[in-house]
Parts: structure tokens; C-alpha cells; sequence
């Protein structure tokens, strides 16, 4: 990951959290630094990311949406708010549920020296309860998701086994290393692997390297197991929905 | 009675075992010896006459690497009693300076050792060039290595019989290579998976001859004891639809020290529709028809390209710049950067389309055929009536998954400055430095700045509002020449221009950040400059 983006995700967070929406400088600050971020954002999946930069996954989400906007709507939401989340809440929110929280939150603002974005997010989480359930019922997981989900579950000595067969197969490098990584404790396939992991397996399949074997032979127990949990799964994925 | 006689290699008796150390992968090893087999071919002329056929046996142990064989036989021009010495010895081939040296595969008389050393620690190799008589001998490591200095390895001559003069596929003359003692496993699915892809332009004759004509005859390659046409291989086929089929021919130059080398580079790429994956993506490369690198992708994928927007990508290169000792892979040489810069130009104007017709894959047989007519339409191929006629009822493709990610990254507010097809941009100039875009009006702003903190006369920064601010360090002489020719431009033309050029790098910054395409960008390059 760039330096550069390292340092300026941080200092957006900073900002964010900061809140003083009315302050011009602020503001003026904000808005460009989102915006050269969204030059320097890495492309890799928001959950590598995550390990990266160590921070929350909500709010790397968040800031990338921000991020993607042109400079004159990141103006035109921090002039209004300034808030990190409520953007992304409106969505879920109708125009008079919007308005009014906006009329509730400059009221309380109007009262302050120094008024904080943080404010609108308290108002609004009546409302944003109502939104976590929305998104709850829209996280259906793919079928891609869901093999992955599966893999995940296999025990390790497995993977094990894989990765020894995988080396005298002279697999390519990404692949071991996926592998490898999965034999240890805890470890999961990293989101940006997904399809390339995937299609490595089907390909192995599709040449025979992995195969049904059909001999009882007691040595060869472990690797049977796998090759038939293996095909099994990604026939299964295979399936049209 | 079989005569014997000995073969005396001048080299250490450890440089046979030594040889294997290449890193060589099993597939690699195994397509030197083959490409011995075909140079063998080659050199007799016999690739104008008759077939080349080579047998891969494999008798693979994965508990008992010991008693594992590899066993690879062709009915080539095979070795005479002198040639064997050569075989034995390091860097002694004729090759380079053969006839057919141009169109040869191998470069430097160390394939045989390299990859037998490689595979196994006991070799042995049967042969003859003649009919009389035919030749054995074998190596086995751990004997050569106690000779030290003067190695000798024992050889027979045996009369050349009715029976043995089948042994080399049904031929008189040719080689059998004999491999046992496995240094490790060699799964047979590297055979059938590996050897398609390495031998295909052998097998289709896709290989010119001297002559610059395809060689007419084949190389039959089994894997198997028996010559059946079970055991026969069948060549690899990237599987590009013809259509999409676009030559590549590309000249190329570099340096090695004072003197100047030219490259050349031939293939084609193209875009397949049955599979997409990413394992098999990309461009086989090949050195005068063997393989060298298999599905790579570094020549035409930048940093920040996404691998699985070119599942549909594959193609095909024959190079001819220099590989390494064993012909495992492109040269980290200048060649290579040469190459890729090279390949890398001449790939981008198809860029955009790479994702297009990723997305058509899984997408129904009219969404293909409308992608293809595209593609030929865009780059000037010839149209046929029915794609002339999908064109006509369907116009132009559309990411519209780059539309959605484009939708989920912004959130709401991404119509507002990401116009909806984006091949119509809606741009005017209203002055020297205003502009409309979708509507609305922006000024490109010069702010003279009294400092220098780049030693560049002019920096252009962030947009803000309505403004795309641009800062003329006007302690900086050429910066003074910009804020001067604001008010000379009604009269001098320079002036005029070099402010044009200004205001559009200003604008082709603000357009890429709003993720504008190229052939937009260019068509504002031309309204601006044209004033």
C-alpha cells in the first residue's frame, strides 16, 4: 500500500472525527483530502484493506464512499453535516425523515460555539436501527461466498495435504501461498483471492490432478477425503442457481 | 556380441549431478529433451519428409521415487558413436552454427544434462543414426561423482537386428532417454496438462521453416507405451473466437552497452467466450515454437488492472529475443523490457475493451455478438452484414458494470457528476478559460504566486467549487512568460496557444478525475486547442 495513502486515509479519519462542520477550513481541508484519496485508493478488497490499515471496516467503507464523490457534493454534505455516517444513512432514510433530523441537528448546532458532525449521528440512530435491519436482509451471500464459506470450515491437515500435492503438481506461486497460508490456525482465504482461488481449484479438477480415487488404500485416506470434499463442493458450485 | 567402449566426458564426474540444480519444474525438463528430439528433426531435414514422433512413458512412484521411470523416445536422426561425446559434455553443440541454427531450439549443449540431472540420478540413453549398429550407455550420479576428474562412462555397441530396428517407434534411427531414480514425484497430469500448450505449434504446423513456410510435417507426440489414438496429445487451443482475432507485430530495440540489438514479435491475442478463468488468461509465449512462459499477464496488465477484468484476454507470442540458459523463461534482460514496453504500447488502445468483453462472457450469445461487432467496429476490422446489422439495431456497448461500481462507490450523489453514458460528453468552451460541462459553468483560474516551491513555473491543484485553480510561480522565469501572456493573447498567437495548453491540462486533469474516458478527453483536447 502507497505511503501517501496511508497517511492521508489517517488524517481524514482525524478530521472525521473532529466534526467541525463550520469551520470553512475544515471543510475546504476535508474535501481535498478525500479527494486526492480517492486518487491513491489501493485496489485491493475492503476487507485486505482493513488488515492494512488497521482500522474498522464500516469506516473504510464509508470514507471510500466519500471518497468517490465529486468535490462539490463533499462540500455540499459538509457544509450540511459533516458527519461520516450520515450520508451513507440517508440513503435509508425518506426526504422528511432527512429533513427533519437536519432541522433537529442545526437547532442543537445554532445553540453551540463549536458545533460537532457527531450530534447528527445520535439523532439519526432511531432511524439508523431501522437501517441496520435493512442491511442485515440485504447481506445475502453469494454462491461464490458461500463456497468460500465452506473451504473455510475445512480442517487444516487438509490443506495440508493439499499444499505438498499442489507443490509436486508445480502449481503456480499465488496458489501455494493460498495454501499455505490456510494450514495455519485460524487462517481464512483473503477476500481478493476468492476468484483466482476458485478457478485454480476447478482447474486442477478439470486436468485431473485432482480426481476421484477409487482404491482403499488406507495411505492415500486423507488425500481421498479431500479430492472428494473438494469435488463435491465445487460441483455444487458449478450448479446454476 | 555387443562391443564396448568408453566415453570419457571432459568434466568433473559431479557436474552430471550438478546439471540438475537449474530449478527447473518437471514440464520444463521434460520439453528440453523434447526439443532435443525436434532440432534432431530439424538438422537431418527430416521435418521435410516425415512426422516426428515422440513417446512419453511415465511410470510414476510417488512412494518409491527409486523405482519410478521416465522414458522418452523419438524416431529423429539420432546420435553416431562420436556424437555421444558431445552429449556428455557441457556447452558443446553444434547448434549455433548449424544450417538451421536460426530456427533450432536449443542454444548451448546443456539441455540434456540439465534436465536428466534434473528429473533423475540414473540415466540411461539408447541410439543410432545408422543401421548397422545401435549404442547404450548410462549415468548414474553417485558412481560419476566418486570419479572426480577423469569420469568414463561404459558404452556398448549392439548389432542392429530386424527387432531393433522397431525400438525407436517403428524407426531404424532415433534416441531413447531413460530416466529412473526420481529426485521427485512427477504426477502424470503435468504431462497431459503441460505438454498441449508446449508442442502445439509444432503439432498444427504453426513453425516456419528457413524459408520463412511453415514446416508441412508434424510432430505426433503420445503419452503412453503404446502409439494408439488414445495415447496421441492433442494440441491446446486458447479458444479465441475468430473474430476477435487481432495480430500482433511488434519491433523492438534495446541496448547492451554500446551496441544496439532489434527484437521482433509475432502473435496475435484475441477474446475467448466459453471459460473464463483466471488461471488460464494471458499470452503463451513461445521461442521458435516451444513454450517458454505459459498464461502471462505482465505484459499487458498495468499495477492497478484488476486480473479478473482479463478473463477473456488470451494469445499467443513468438519471440525471439534471448532466454535463459534452459529456456524456462524471458530473460530479465533489457530484451525483456524492450519487449514488455513495447507489447505494453501497443496494448492500450484495447484496454478498454479487455473489461468489456470479460463482462460478455457470462452474458447470453446476442450480448457476445453485439461485443464482437463492437470490437471489430473500434478497431477497423472488416464488419460482416450481420454485424453490420446488430450494430444498426443496437449501437454501442456500455460498461455498465464500471456504471454500478461507479453508483456503489459514490453513493448518492455520483449522477451528479458522472454523466450517464459517458461516450457523449457535453463540453463547450465560453471563453479563454470558462468552460461548460453537463451544463454547468467552470473557470480555469490563474493565481500568480509569489514563490517557487517546485522550481516548475506552475502548479494545478484540486478543484474547488467552480474554480480549477492553477498557481503561476511568477518568481519562476517561465512563469513570469504565463502571467504576461495573459494580456498579450488577443494579439500573439504563441501566447494564445501556450495558454490553451494550459487550460487544457487543467481540464484533462478535472475530466480524469471524473473518470471521463479517453477518446472523450481526446474529443475535448480538440475543442480546446481549436479556438
Amino acid at each position: 500500500m502507497n505511503d501517501k495513502f496511508f497517511v492521508k486515509y489517517n488524517q481524514v479519519v482525524e478530521l472525521f472525527e473532529l466534526g467541525t462542520y463550520e469551520d470553512e477550513q475544515w471543510r475546504m481541508q476535508l474535501a481535498t483530502l478525500l479527494t486526492e484519496l480517492a486518487d491513491l485508493w489501493p485496489n485491493i478488497d475492503f476487507e485486505d484493506l482493513e488488515l492494512q490499515l488497521n482500522d474498522y471496516l464500516w469506516r473504510i467503507k464509508q470514507i471510500h464512499m466519500w471518497a468517490g464523490l465529486d468535490i462539490n457534493s463533499i462540500l455540499d454534505e459538509l457544509d450540511a453535516h459533516g458527519s461520516l455516517y450520515f450520508m451513507d444513512a440517508k440513503k435509508y432514510l425518506n426526504p422528511e425523515e432527512i429533513d427533519d433530523i437536519l432541522e433537529k441537528f442545526w437547532e442543537i448546532s445554532g445553540d453551540s460555539n463549536l458545533p460537532k458532525s457527531g450530534t447528527i449521528y445520535r439523532l439519526a440512530i432511531g432511524k439508523l436501527k431501522k437501517l441496520e435491519q435493512i442491511k442485515k436482509n440485504k447481506s445475502q451471500k453469494s454462491k461464490l461466498e458461500l463456497l468460500i464459506q465452506k473451504l473455510n470450515k475445512f480442517e487444516k491437515h487438509k490443506w495440508d495435504v493439499l499444499l505438498n500435492l499442489a507443490s509436486d503438481w508445480e502449481s503456480e506461486e499465488r496458489f501455494l501461498r493460498i495454501v499455505k497460508d490456510l494450514t495455519k490456525i485460524n487462517s481464512k482465504i483473503k477476500k481478493s483471492d476468492f476468484n483466482y482461488f476458485v478457478d485454480y481449484l476447478v482447474y486442477l479438477i478439470e486436468k485431473d490432478y485432482i480426481q476421484e480415487i477409487v482404491s482403499d488404500n488406507k495411505a492415500e485416506l486423507t488425500k481421498k477425503l479431500l479430492f472428494d470434499d473438494l469435488i463435491k463442493e465445487l460441483k455444487e458450485y458449478a450448479k446454476k442457481p | 556380441m555387443a562391443r564396448k567402449f568408453v566415453i570419457k566426458p571432459k568434466l568433473h564426474g559431479s557436474g552430471f549431478s550438478k546439471a540438475g540444480n537449474t530449478g527447473l519444474k518437471s514440464w520444463q525438463a521434460i520439453n528440453e529433451l523434447i526439443a532435443n528430439s525436434v532440432d534432431s528433426w530439424i538438422m537431418s531435414e527430416q521435418h521435410k519428409k516425415s512426422d516426428l514422433i515422440v513417446k512419453v512413458e511415465l511410470d510414476n512412484r510417488t512412494n518409491d521415487l527409486k523405482n519410478s521411470s521416465l522414458r522418452i523416445v523419438d524416431n529423429s536422426l539420432g546420435m553416431s558413436e562420436k556424437d555421444l561425446e558431445k552429449l556428455v559434455n557441457h556447452y558443446e553443440s553444434d547448434k549455433p552454427n548449424h544450417k538451421y541454427g536460426k530456427i533450432l531450439l536449443g542454444l548451448y549443449g546443456f539441455g540434456f544434462k540439465g534436465s536428466t540431472g534434473n528429473l533423475g540420478r540414473k540415466i540411461t540413453v539408447i541410439t543410432t543414426d545408422n543401421t548397422k549398429e545401435y549404442y547404450k550407455f548410462s549415468i548414474v550420479h553417485s558412481e560419476l561423482d566418486e570419479m572426480g576428474l577423469e569420469p568414463e562412462i561404459n558404452a556398448e555397441a549392439f548389432d542392429h537386428e530386424s527387432t531393433t530396428k522397431k525400438l525407436f517407434n517403428g524407426s531404424p534411427t532415433g534416441t531413447i532417454i531413460q530416466i529412473e531414480d526420481f529426485r521427485r514425484s512427477i504426477p502424470p497430469a503435468i504431462l497431459y496438462d503441460w505438454l498441449p500448450v508446449s508442442w502445439q505449434k509444432f503439432m498444427t504446423g504453426d513453425v516456419l521453416d528457413l524459408d520463412g513456410k511453415p514446416i508441412s510435417k508434424r510432430l505426433k507426440l503420445y503419452v503412453g507405451s503404446e502409439l494408439t489414438k488414445e495415447n496421441l496429445i492433442l494440441p491446446y487451443s486458447t479458444e479465441a473466437h475468430k473474430d476477435t482475432l487481432t495480430p500482433i507485430n511488434l519491433k523492438f530495440e534495446w541496448f547492451e552497452g554500446k551496441n544496439k540489438f532489434k527484437g521482433v514479435a509475432e502473435g496475435f491475442f484475441g477474446f475467448r467466450f466459453k471459460n473464463a478463468s483466471m488461471v488460464t488468461q494471458g499470452i503463451n509465449i513461445y521461442r521458435n515454437g516451444q513454450l517458454i512462459e505459459r498464461y502471462n499477464h505482465s505484459l499487458y496488465m498495468g499495477k492497478a488492472d484488476k486480473h479478473n477484468d482479463h478473463n477473456s484476454l488470451v494469445g499467443e507470442l513468438n519471440v525471439n529475443v534471448a532466454v535463459n540458459t534452459v529456456k524456462t523463461t524471458l530473460e530479465d534482460s533489457e530484451a525483456e523490457k524492450a519487449l514488455k514496453e513495447a507489447f505494453y504500447k501497443e496494448f492500450q488502445p484495447y484496454k478498454p475493451t479487455v473489461r468489456l468483453m470479460s463482462i460478455a462472457v457470462s452474458k447470453d450469445k446476442e450480448h457476445i455478438d453485439l461485443a464482437i461487432a463492437n470490437y471489430r467496429k473500434e478497431f477497423n476490422m472488416t464488419l460482416s452484414s450481420s454485424q453490420k446489422s446488430i450494430l444498426n439495431s443496437k449501437g454501442s456497448l456500455i460498461d455498465s458494470s464500471t456504471e454500478t461500481n461507479k453508483s456503489n462507490k459514490s453513493g448518492t450523489k455520483t449522477s451528479k457528476s458522472v454523466p450517464k453514458n459517458k461516450l457523449n460528453i457535453n463540453f463547450k468552451m465560453i471563453d479563454w478559460n470558462q468552460f461548460s460541462l453537463e451544463g454547468k459553468n467552470y473557470t480555469v483560474e490563474f493565481n500568480p504566486f509569489d514563490g517557487n516551491p517546485d522550481n516548475v513555473p506552475y502548479t494545478i491543484t484540486s478543484p474547488t467549487g467552480n474554480s480549477l485553480p492553477i498557481y503561476v510561480y511568477i518568481k519562476h522565469p517561465n512563469g513570469a512568460i504565463i502571467m504576461d501572456a495573459q494580456s498579450k493573447q488577443s494579439k500573439n498567437r504563441s501566447d494564445k496557444f501556450l495558454l490553451q495548453l494550459i487550460v487544457y491540462e487543467a481540464i484533462e486533469a478535472f475530466l480524469n478525475r471524473l473518470n471521463f474516458k479517453k477518446k472523450d478527453i481526446l474529443g475535448v483536447k480538440e475543442i480546446v486547442l481549436e479556438r
